[in-house]
């Protein structure tokens, strides 16, 4: 507790009159305000930047835009949104995924963009892509589609250099609207399709 | 914020200056033994009225000039693309794919298809619909497309004068950047 009331008076104008009086007490001043000046930034960094930069979205925020029938249903098992589409005719849906963007978490600085979820067809993938609307004309921008490389558990990763600069594509202000497109084939022999949400990064 | 513990192996003197460190930076310590620290935050300080600005939302924009700018960048890209040399190689089987993929989407929404020109690393698919109402409900089909090369692709339909007159727009492929 000692330590306290000396870390204390190092904050006020203490400090400079102790400094004043005694050398002695000046160096050990500087050392303490060393110390309070690294300490906590060792101690609580690891913290603040893990927090900062991770922006986890489920799926269940997302919109279908399939034309054709709804077929977006609850997936019980991934407790994601899974298309419930089979048999022969089975149709792929289009999963819109709003990336919600402020002043702490610009488009421009998300370097990468995650989309988890669970690809139940040997034969199909699911299909992601980072895309921007325009907001003052039709149409808009959307970046490579990647896809899942194998049945299962699955963890899409667009990067910079997979078509995550669309998010903000030609933007010199947040005039368009950012979004994430998964595309989800009907059921497979391995089970439903389905996605559990995705997440966002920013350094 | 939530309480946080933080595990220390060493002795008294590197917690009394953890306790130094943590009582500058304004926050309160608690001692639960000589193994572990918790720190929780103290009551926030107290802001003045002057501190608290809000920022100010962005200027409106005029969007006829954001328009004008959009398209001119887009013209910037097809301009590029006309004079990169073209690869055969890649080319011819791309723009094949490619006409194939439209001939799909064309099943449910009609339209022409007036020209596919693949080069090097970027495709344009130059398309015609019989007006501006039918060229918009095919915008989003063509976006999200699983086109048979996996690249960036971009469309951009501004408005016309006349909306009942043929609409054409050129949808570019870009198979080099993201």
């Amino acid at each position: 507790m000692r330590g306290i009331r000396v870390a204390h008076a190092v904050q006020g104008t203490k400090t400079v009159l102790l400094a004043k009086k005694d050398p002695l007490n000046m160096k050990k001043t500087s050392l303490r305000a060393l110390f309070s000046a690294l300490l906590p930034a060792l101690l609580l960094a690891p913290f603040a930047s893990a927090v900062a930069g991770e922006r986890m979205t489920s799926t269940f925020a997302c919109f279908q835009s399939t034309e054709d029938r709804p077929e977006a249903d609850f997936d019980g098992t991934s407790h994601g949104v899974r298309n419930r589409s089979e048999g022969i005719n089975w149709q792929w849906i289009d999963l819109r995924c709003p990336v919600v963007t402020d002043g702490t978490f610009a488009p421009n600085t998300i370097y990468q963009v995650n989309v988890q979820g669970f690809d139940g067809h040997s034969s199909h993938d699911v299909y992601a892509m980072a895309c921007t609307s325009w907001k003052w004309s039709t149409g808009g921008r959307c970046g490579n589609s990647l896809r899942s490389a194998a049945t299962g558990y699955y963890n899409v990763t667009l990067t910079s250099g997979s078509g995550v600069d669309a998010l903000y594509y030609w933007r010199t202000a947040p005039w368009d609207y950012p979004y994430v497109l998964i595309q989800l084939p009907g059921r497979g022999d391995v089970g439903f399709t389905s996605s559990v949400g995705y997440t966002l990064y920013t350094p | 914020m939530k309480n946080r513990t933080v595990p220390f192996s060493s002795g008294r003197v590197l917690l009394a200056l953890a306790a130094c460190a943590v009582g500058a930076a304004g926050a309160t310590l608690t001692l639960r033994s000589t193994s572990a620290v918790s720190l929780s935050d103290a009551a926030p300080p107290a802001v003045r009225e002057e501190a608290t600005v809000r920022p100010s939302p962005p200027a409106p924009v005029d969007p006829a000039a954001e328009q004008r700018r959009v398209l001119a960048e887009y013209e910037g890209e097809l301009q590029r693309h006309e004079l990169e040399p073209i690869q055969p190689g890649w080319a011819v089987p791309t723009a094949t794919g490619l006409r194939a993929d439209l001939d799909a989407l064309r099943t449910r929404r009609p339209f022409s298809v007036l020209g596919v020109d693949c080069r090097t690393r970027t495709c344009v698919m130059t398309l015609e619909w019989p007006d501006y109402e039918r060229a918009t409900q095919t915008a989003s089909a063509l976006l999200h497309h699983r086109f048979v090369v996996p690249c960036a692709r971009t469309v951009l339909m501004p408005e016309p004068p006349q909306r009942d007159k043929p609409y054409r727009t050129q949808v570019l492929l870009d198979c080099m950047s993201g």
